[in-house]
């Protein structure tokens, strides 16, 4: 086997165990029973959101089907893979290059950097194809089954498919080994990470939601629609590979959408190729010596020390700050726990009020809103809670410990203590994403304050029945033997359960508000009933939680 | 004072016993030094101990709690080292020492006593306002070894505490472990190092493949290996085969 080969290979077994999980399954009675246990779960959960998502499909080839604009529907999916692959996937890539601790292991050996790079580059682009699935494909294959298109359009779906996040994560990469290398030199690491990696995310959002020439005037807009596609160009104007993937779809193998596939697939090869040639120069430089503390190192007098010794406190609040302090002070737990729930309600709302068919239909949903408030308040508080609890802050409270979890478990403080504290941590980071989710609306979307208080406090409710669920979750089985932090929040399981019960929750909310609203109950009494089935969830999960906890700990051997 | 009685544990469903139906008494006033080849049982026996563990059968109780009724009290009047130095990286010395003072309640007057006295000892004044994440392992151990201190517990349980210290740093935990002892404390602590066994311990217990093969003070360990033997002997005898 190839060096290369040998680097994929390792990679691959400890990212992807599989191996392991088959052994589970055949061997292993209780495992098999807990693996298929999950996996009713997570179907039971993403079943009403994915038929949520499909009614949303339809709806929209209805509206462009009218208007021969059906082909927007690809570059609409398109484009939400390529830009969530390109934002997350930095963080992603700089915990997967620089953070791992097998880095340690790998530099001594005698393999080229840029073999090193790209084995760790080939099992995030893996982890991307899954978690672009959800949100791509439904959509492409709505517009399929709906559209009828050629043949063509099914054939060259794979290798679209196959292309689709190399740009934006080559793109990503690229950025990643130029910043980390920067990073590398500075004493305040930790601090540089989080610092260049906001830095590249608002330049992202900047150039995502800056107006382009005639963009923003509405006459150019109606313009530009005309003509069949009309609209999958002016989409696609913010990131051009998804017009070349787009319309290498729509169009086929004729004559320009081969064109098209042949542009998509060269650029995607040639940053490719950029990429192993610049890792070959810069990877190490930015690795070797990173986790190095180089920052000052201050002696603290006497009375600095005396100063500073704390005069106690109740253990819920010393565990509260502990997790506070080993959340903020980790830059990946950092960047995929707090500065997620603050950038996405930023990211989202900056990029509906841009030029565009997204803020056209919040034009749509404004003037909707105007007329139905309390439909307004529930559309609204699902869009809080989903900024809120779609992080992995409380699924991944108890994995976040890893080694050290045996210092919780000889700590004299009773588990429900230990679990309480852990609940004001998660729930204090919903809080934050529903309130920065709430200034976003209110201020792009000019939401009255009683419909904002209404869904606030809706939200808030729900926020705190889905954060118990989270905690519960991953109680059930933590995981504690990661070496990666990114394993523990971003590639653990327990996140994408929590998230499927948190979408499938919204979900079911929604078709219930929905199917309560046809009965003829009124809207102010629906929402009186979610907010008190949220209070009653909340309440009935806060006890299964504490006397979980009371069995579950003892179980945990480290 | 702990007891031990009749605990077994045993991993991969039962097919590995790591401890074998152990029994064992480790008086108050006393360090006990427990010896044993690698995999012998040694780390398992001292998580069952410290509560990390639960066994498969048998009792551990000390000064009168048995620490699967009631965990909470155990951990109230015990503190633990670990044979690998892990603990959070990203708080400083002395936050962790905050966090350790605040969980167990201790004092701020005594915090302020026992920190100072302790940072002075293992000459860290110029490290305790720096994260973990910089420290070396002998810090690293040290930090760990001024937390367990820090709420003068009646008994420490230490699994190889001497590994990763300076010749300073080691000799002055084996003075702390005297006071300890000398105070009424008890002390049960793993090691490989059949020096510090030998001069240190008031009693040392020999376990190999999960089953306590000698235990007793040096004198009689000597007596029933029927010579003038070191314990360096006596053990490599125990542990032949």
């Amino acid at each position: 086997m190839s060096r290369l080969g040998a680097l994929l290979s390792v990679g691959f077994k400890s990212q992807f165990p599989l191996a392991l999980l088959w052994r589970e399954i055949r061997f292993n009675r209780k495992s098999r029973k807990r693996i298929l246990a999950a996996t009713l779960l997570v179907t039971a959960a993403l079943t009403p959101t994915l038929y949520a998502y499909f009614l949303f499909i339809h709806q929209i080839y209805l509206i462009l089907q009218p208007i021969e604009q059906a082909s927007a529907m690809i570059v609409l999916a398109v484009i939400s893979g390529q830009i969530v692959v390109f934002v997350f996937g930095l963080f992603y890539l700089i915990s997967a290059f620089y953070f791992a601790n097998d880095l340690e292991l790998l530099i001594p050996l005698p393999v080229r950097p840029n073999q090193v790079l790209l084995s760790k580059f080939t099992v995030v682009l893996i982890n991307e194809y899954m978690t672009v699935l959800p949100i791509v494909l439904p959509m492409l294959v709505g517009y399929g089954l709906l559209a009828r298109p050629p043949a063509d359009f099914w054939v060259l779906l794979v290798p679209v498919y196959i292309l689709l996040p190399v740009i934006p994560l080559a793109l990503s990469a690229l950025l990643a080994v130029g910043l980390m290398r920067v990073v590398n030199l500075s004493r305040r690491k930790d601090a540089l990470i989080i610092v260049g990696s906001l830095l590249i995310i608002v330049l992202q959002l900047v150039i995502q939601t800056r107006p382009r020439g005639g963009g923003g005037d509405a006459d150019a807009f109606v313009r530009a629609l005309v003509g069949k596609d009309g609209l999958l160009g002016v989409l696609g104007r913010k990131f051009p590979p998804s017009v070349w993937a787009s319309r290498s779809l729509s169009q086929g193998f004729s004559g320009d959408g081969v064109l098209q596939f042949l542009l998509f697939a060269g650029v995607s090869t040639l940053l490719f190729a950029g990429l192993v040639v610049l890792s070959e120069k810069l990877f190490y430089q930015g690795a070797i010596g990173l986790s190095e503390v180089t920052a000052k190192r201050r002696r603290i007098s006497r009375a600095e020390m005396e100063c500073k010794i704390s005069a106690g406190c109740h253990p819920v609040r010393a565990i509260f700050w502990r997790e506070v302090k080993l959340m903020n002070r980790t830059p990946i737990f950092l960047l995929n726990g707090l500065l997620v729930v603050v950038i996405v309600p930023v990211f989202f709302m900056a990029g509906v009020s841009g030029p565009g068919a997204w803020s056209s239909f919040f034009s749509v949903f404004k003037t909707a809103g105007a007329a139905n408030p309390v439909t307004m308040v529930w559309l609204l508080a699902a869009f809080f809670l989903a900024c809120g609890c779609l992080n992995g802050t409380a699924a991944s409270a108890f994995s976040r410990e890893g080694r050290q979890f045996w210092i919780s478990k000889v700590l004299p403080v009773p588990w429900r203590q230990q679990v309480a504290a852990k609940f004001f941590h998660s729930y204090l980071i919903s809080l934050v994403g529903t309130m920065v989710a709430a200034a976003s609306a209110a201020i792009v979307l000019g939401v009255r304050a009683p419909v904002l208080l209404g869904a606030v406090l809706l939200a808030a409710s729900a926020a705190a029945a889905l954060t118990v669920a989270g905690l519960r979750i991953d109680l059930a089985r933590p995981l504690l033997d990661w070496t990666n932090p990114q394993k523990a929040i971003k590639q653990n399981f327990n996140v994408f359960l929590a998230l499927a019960v948190d979408l499938g929750s919204i979900a079911l909310c929604g078709f219930l508000a929905s199917f309560l609203r046809s009965k003829g109950v009124s809207g102010a009494r629906v929402t009186v009933m979610l907010f008190a089935g949220a209070l009653l969830a909340t309440w009935a999960g806060w006890r299964n939680l504490l006397a979980f906890a009371d069995r579950k700990y003892p179980q945990i051997e480290t | 004072m702990i007891e031990i009685r009749n605990i077994s544990k045993s991993y991969n469903r039962g097919t590995v016993k790591a401890v074998d139906n152990l029994d064992l008494t480790v008086n108050t006033g006393e360090i006990f030094g427990f010896l044993g080849p690698n995999g012998a049982g040694k780390t398992t026996t001292i998580k069952l101990i410290v509560g990390l563990l639960r066994p498969d059968s048998g009792t551990i109780v000390i000064n009168g709690i048995d620490n699967q009724k009631d965990p909470l009290a155990c951990k109230s009047m015990t503190t633990y080292v670990p044979d690998n130095p892990d603990v959070y990286e990203r708080l400083t010395g002395l936050e962790y020492l905050n966090f350790i003072g605040d969980v167990y309640g201790v004092a701020r007057d005594l915090r302020v006593e026992r920190v100072s006295r302790w940072t002075e000892a293992f000459e860290m004044a110029g490290d305790l306002g720096n994260p973990i994440k910089g420290y070396s392992h002998g810090m690293r151990q040290k930090i760990i070894l001024m937390a367990a201190l820090l709420p003068a517990p009646r008994v420490i349980v230490l699994d190889e505490p001497l590994v990763g210290l300076d010749p300073r740093a080691a000799h002055l935990l084996k003075e702390a472990m005297r006071e300890h002892c000398d105070a009424g404390g008890t002390l049960f602590f793993s090691t490989h190092i059949m020096e510090v066994a030998e001069k240190l311990c008031d009693r040392i217990g020999i376990i190999h493949r999960g089953r306590l093969v000698a235990c007793g003070d040096m004198a009689g360990l000597k007596a029933r290996a029927g010579g003038d033997q070191s314990l360096e002997g006596i053990f490599l005898e125990l542990t032949e085969k």
